[in-house]
């Protein structure tokens, strides 16, 4: 992918909230949102996935807006909603296809619920909002890992992280770790959000049913962010979804896997459903 | 040309036993394996997506007999697994296919499985759908509504039982056709092929603790308003076969994603046998 050819952007939301993106092409819309780890930008969580979305569309890969002050846990996703709402009218967006992994997917599904006539197709991968696992009591250990990495962060406590993320090694490497503290750093002062965000256990399944966009539900079967059954739950209350889980793969599912997910996403995206 | 069940219609004779079997399109080999139970033929089970997935491959819809007009005379009390997986490996033997994807729903799963496990040199990827016994269910009652209404329509293959089967097993009433039931009223009172199934008489075998030996890229299909194949039983091929992949179609799909909903079945299916191709 020729990065130059996205344009970067930061814009200010209402009351002092930010949010950065960058984009590239020209169609109907799709907006890439990451999953909320420490370190990860939607630039980087969707590298792996670029030239398989961005033909024939105008790709916004989108980081999570900051709000402008703390808030309280109960309103952390409703406030990201929120202001996912707020960037999409500043873009002139009206109606886009959502991608989102683990926090995005999350915010990708209550915007879906809450403003369904904004949204095309959606994607979810691995969905965070998971109060209530019959067989993997939430929290799982990475969201645990990401709530203690932002209580004293450290490069040691990054790689704790990072090693729950993926079975596969690279992922977890020396300099990715480094990188991503790197990045962390960059927004140590949202580190008290992130922590809360990720220490809170939100029930998203009440939403799911207000969902009216056609929805492709992807999980890594190696998951140790995200209960296998929150996806398995999600499944039969979305009119019109169907779930696709990929071997050798945990939470960051479409960089372990991209070729799989890159072909399911696309024949979703294509397709007449 | 339109692929119809008598223009696709072919015959093999593979170590003595009579293959019917229906055939289209070029291109790496499919084999469509559909179930034994009463009713179930390859056209009937896959006629809404030979047409789809010809264009990428020389498909083929197996009968297994006594299924279809395939041999009637065959009588067998060997292990059913092994003993249908042997019937098509010779087919493949007869057929010159050294390889081939095999696709198996249902019943037809069971074969596939010993064939990939037994020879796996002969088989390039796995598609399983919406198979049968795989053991204890964790959710369902044994067995399950669809699976208790068919043993009901055996013993009494009336038009009312059949038609309760098939509406089980299928939820969604737009997907109701006088076509679905008639094909499997029908061949649910082919008094000659019932007579043919009542002499094969083996065991299944239990396959459950051998999944983990299937070397086979494979893809496990199901519909989550399935009620004949427990849901868990998919999670335990995916879970337990080492490259698998499972793919639920919600929406109020059941026991036939394949025609239910044939076209992203199609797509699906095709994305995932060309996998290698695309990368």
């Amino acid at each position: 992918v020729n990065a130059t050819a996205f344009s970067h952007h930061t814009i200010e939301l209402a009351a002092g909230a930010r949010v950065a993106f960058s984009e590239t092409g020209d169609g109907p819309v799709i907006v890439c949102l990451p999953n909320g780890l420490p370190g990860s930008t939607a630039r980087d969580d969707f590298a792996a996935n670029l030239d398989a979305l961005r033909h024939g569309h105008r790709l916004v890969l989108m980081d999570l807006p900051s709000p402008s002050s703390p808030t309280s846990e109960a309103e952390s996703a409703d406030t990201l909603t929120h202001l996912l709402g707020n960037a999409l009218e500043r873009l002139q967006i009206e109606r886009a296809t959502l991608i989102g992994n683990g926090l995005g997917g999350e915010i990708a599904l209550r915007l879906a619920a809450s403003a369904p006539q904004r949204v095309d197709k959606l994607v979810l991968i691995a969905p965070w909002g998971c109060r209530y696992s019959v067989f993997t009591p939430p929290p799982m250990e990475g969201l645990k890992a990401i709530v203690k990495y932002w209580e004293a962060p450290s490069t040691e406590r990054m790689a704790a992280m990072l090693r729950l993320l993926s079975t596969n090694a690279d992922l977890t490497s020396d300099t990715e770790v480094e990188r991503r503290q790197a990045e962390a750093m960059k927004h140590a002062d949202r580190g008290e959000f992130q922590r809360s965000i990720a220490a809170e256990l939100r029930d998203v399944l009440p939403l799911a049913p207000l969902v009216q966009a056609p929805t492709l539900i992807i999980w890594g079967r190696e998951d140790r962010f995200g209960p296998l059954d929150h996806g398995l739950n999600l499944l039969p209350r979305i009119p019109e979804a169907r779930f696709h889980m990929v071997p050798r793969c945990g939470h960051w599912a479409q960089r372990e896997q991209a070729a799989e997910i890159n072909t399911v996403v696309r024949d979703f995206l294509g397709g007449a459903a | 040309m339109n692929l119809t069940e008598e223009n696709t219609t072919r015959f093999a004779t593979a170590n003595g036993v009579k293959i019917h079997y229906h055939e289209a399109g070029s291109g790496p080999v499919l084999i469509m394996v559909p179930g034994t139970g009463a009713g179930a033929s390859g056209w009937t089970q896959n006629r809404y997506n030979i047409e789809g997935l010809s264009r990428s491959f020389r498909v083929i819809l197996y009968n297994p007999p006594p299924v279809g007009l395939s041999d009637k005379t065959l009588v067998s009390d060997a292990p059913r697994h092994a003993f249908y997986s042997g019937i098509l490996r010779d087919f493949m033997d007869e057929m010159g296919i050294e390889k081939a994807h095999l696709y198996g729903g249902s019943p037809g799963a069971g074969q596939v499985i010993k064939l990939a496990l037994d020879s796996p040199e002969r088989v390039d990827r796995l598609v399983l759908q919406a198979a049968v016994g795989l053991g204890v269910s964790y959710f369902t009652p044994n067995p399950w509504e669809a699976a208790r209404l068919t043993q009901v329509a055996g013993r009494d293959p009336s038009y009312e039982n059949v038609r309760a089967q098939i509406e089980a097993m299928v939820p969604r009433k737009d997907r109701w056709s006088e076509v679905l039931f008639e094909d499997r009223y029908r061949g649910a009172n082919d008094a000659e092929a019932n007579a043919a199934r009542a002499k094969i008489t083996g065991p299944m075998e239990d396959l459950a603790s051998q999944l983990g030996k299937i070397s086979q890229p494979t893809l496990v299909v199901w519909g989550l308003d399935e009620r004949d194949a427990p849901l868990d039983y998919g999670l335990k091929l995916a879970k337990t076969i080492p490259d698998a992949r499972l793919h639920i179609f919600g929406g109020g799909t059941g026991h036939f994603p394949q025609f239910e909903r044939p076209e992203e079945f199609n797509q699906l299916v095709t994305s995932f046998l060309l996998a290698d191709q695309q990368i």
